[in-house]
């Protein structure tokens, strides 16, 4: 609704993304870049909170991608595509941060369960709340695919993201990666084979053999990501 | 049997291949078990994907949390500018203030925030500047904590950052507000929106005093 009523207004005002960047760059035109920020912001953060799979580190990157775009300005070319310029901003920020976290990591190294375990509560902001209607199971489910998505690498992670969530076309994708469409492709389809090997639920042999009739099955379920 | 590649799946799989390759496609589909098993694999994938929501929207407020962090950023920072400036000279200068406080705004980094206030003050006489340094870099401490956990530290940050403030001998607010005027009027869009953050701190800092036993 919100995605309509912008594009109502940017119809009624009748400037496209491209020209109220080039005012910006030109002027510095403040109002101009309020607008891109309130019809910008809520893609961007849901871009960069899938890609840290954290809904505060999302919300940062977000305010750091528009301080980026308003200082990187001048480097805007009218002829370029504006939410190309956009997604690619966020995405590099997202690369960095991810490359400073993977660093920390290996310094501190805490044991992957403790990890997980303390991971789970910020984890849990990402997650939409659980209505009257949903329940629980979706709640573990979506975690899950959270879990698998963050363990992809990157440039897998990246596809499925401005694909699945952000809805670029495939050809988009290339366009922001600045790879060829070909490319997309093969990445996709390893994305998603590796995707659905991590998120392929095992049963455990110890637990397998300890099953109970009449036990709840969940607690006889461990998903595990595949090494690869 | 020719299989096509995983790539040429892809398009198809998303529903963007050109017809006549969908065509294609859908035909060696019928005929090859193996093709159909490996795309409904990744439908399946993709099927899960929708799983992981995220809250329809962010926090209420657009860029709330940044206009504190640059609030107490600038306010760090105005401080040190302030105890050098009242030392040095009779007037602050705003312009160099301004300048040395811009580049700072445009980033978050907490590290960077803390020396630079270390650097300015390391510029003014020692002993007088002591207490005003150690004051400085408290704030300073406060607010990189703030950074570094989350909104309620923030807050917490900002909390620690004006009861210093309060019982700060720098209390001429009339010359702080002037000096945040001329701020915001020189500089841009990232400032506009510390200036808020500053009237929203002014008017906390109102709200915290009022409620105060005098
Ligand atoms: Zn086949």
């Amino acid at each position: 609704m919100n995605g309509l009523w912008i594009s109502t207004l940017a119809l009624l005002r009748g400037r496209s993304d491209e020209e109220a960047m080039s005012r910006v760059k030109a002027y510095d035109d403040h109002e101009e870049f309020a607008w891109l920020l309130k019809k910008w912001q809520e893609p961007i953060r849901r871009l960069c909170t899938r890609l840290t799979g954290d809904a505060g580190q999302g919300e940062d990157l977000k305010q750091e991608t528009f301080l980026r775009l308003f200082r990187n300005r001048r480097q805007y070319e009218r002829s370029a595509k504006f939410s190309t310029f956009l997604w690619r901003i966020a995405l590099n920020l997202c690369r960095d941060e991810f490359r400073r976290q993977e660093r920390q990591r290996q310094f501190l190294s805490p044991p992957l369960d403790a990890r997980e375990a303390e991971g789970s509560e910020g984890a849990e902001a990402v997650w939409e709340a659980p209505g009257p209607d949903s329940n629980a199971v979706s709640a573990e489910e979506g975690a899950l695919v959270r879990k698998a998505l963050l363990e992809l690498p990157e440039i897998y992670r990246e596809v499925i993201v401005l694909r699945h969530y952000q809805d670029l076309k495939l050809g988009e994708i290339a366009e922001v990666l600045g790879i060829p469409e070909g490319t997309v492709n093969s990445r996709m389809a390893d994305a998603l084979t590796r995707l659905g090997r991590a998120l392929k639920p095992k049963l455990r042999p110890s637990l397998a053999r300890a099953a109970q009739p009449g036990k709840s099955p969940k607690s006889l379920l461990c998903y595990e990501s595949s090494k690869t | 049997m020719n299989h096509p590649k995983p790539e040429e799946w892809v398009p198809y799989l998303y529903g963007e291949s050109r017809p006549e390759v969908a065509r294609e496609l859908a035909a060696h589909l019928e005929s090859c078990l193996q093709c159909r098993e490996q795309l409904a694999g990744w439908r399946a994938s993709v099927k899960r994907l929708d799983n992981w929501k995220l809250p329809r929207t962010g926090r209420a407020d657009v860029m709330g949390v940044s206009v504190l962090r640059w609030a107490v950023a600038t306010l760090v920072l105005l401080l040190a500018g302030f105890a050098v400036g009242r030392l040095t000279g009779p007037a602050v200068d705003t312009e160099s203030l301004r300048s040395s406080i811009e580049p700072e705004l445009r980033r978050q980094l907490t590290e960077e925030l803390t020396s630079v206030v270390r650097a300015q003050v390391k510029e003014a006489a020692e002993s007088t500047l002591h207490t005003a340094a150690r004051e400085a870099e408290a704030i300073a401490a406060a607010y990189v904590r703030g950074l570094q956990a989350q909104r309620a530290e923030d807050r917490r940050a900002v909390e620690t950052a004006l009861a210093r403030l309060e019982t700060e001998r720098l209390t001429d607010l009339a010359t702080l507000k002037q000096e945040l005027d001329t701020l915001a009027v020189n500089t841009d869009a990232g400032l506009r929106q510390t200036t808020a953050g500053l009237v929203e701190l002014a008017h906390y800092r109102t709200v915290a005093r009022g409620s105060e036993p005098e």
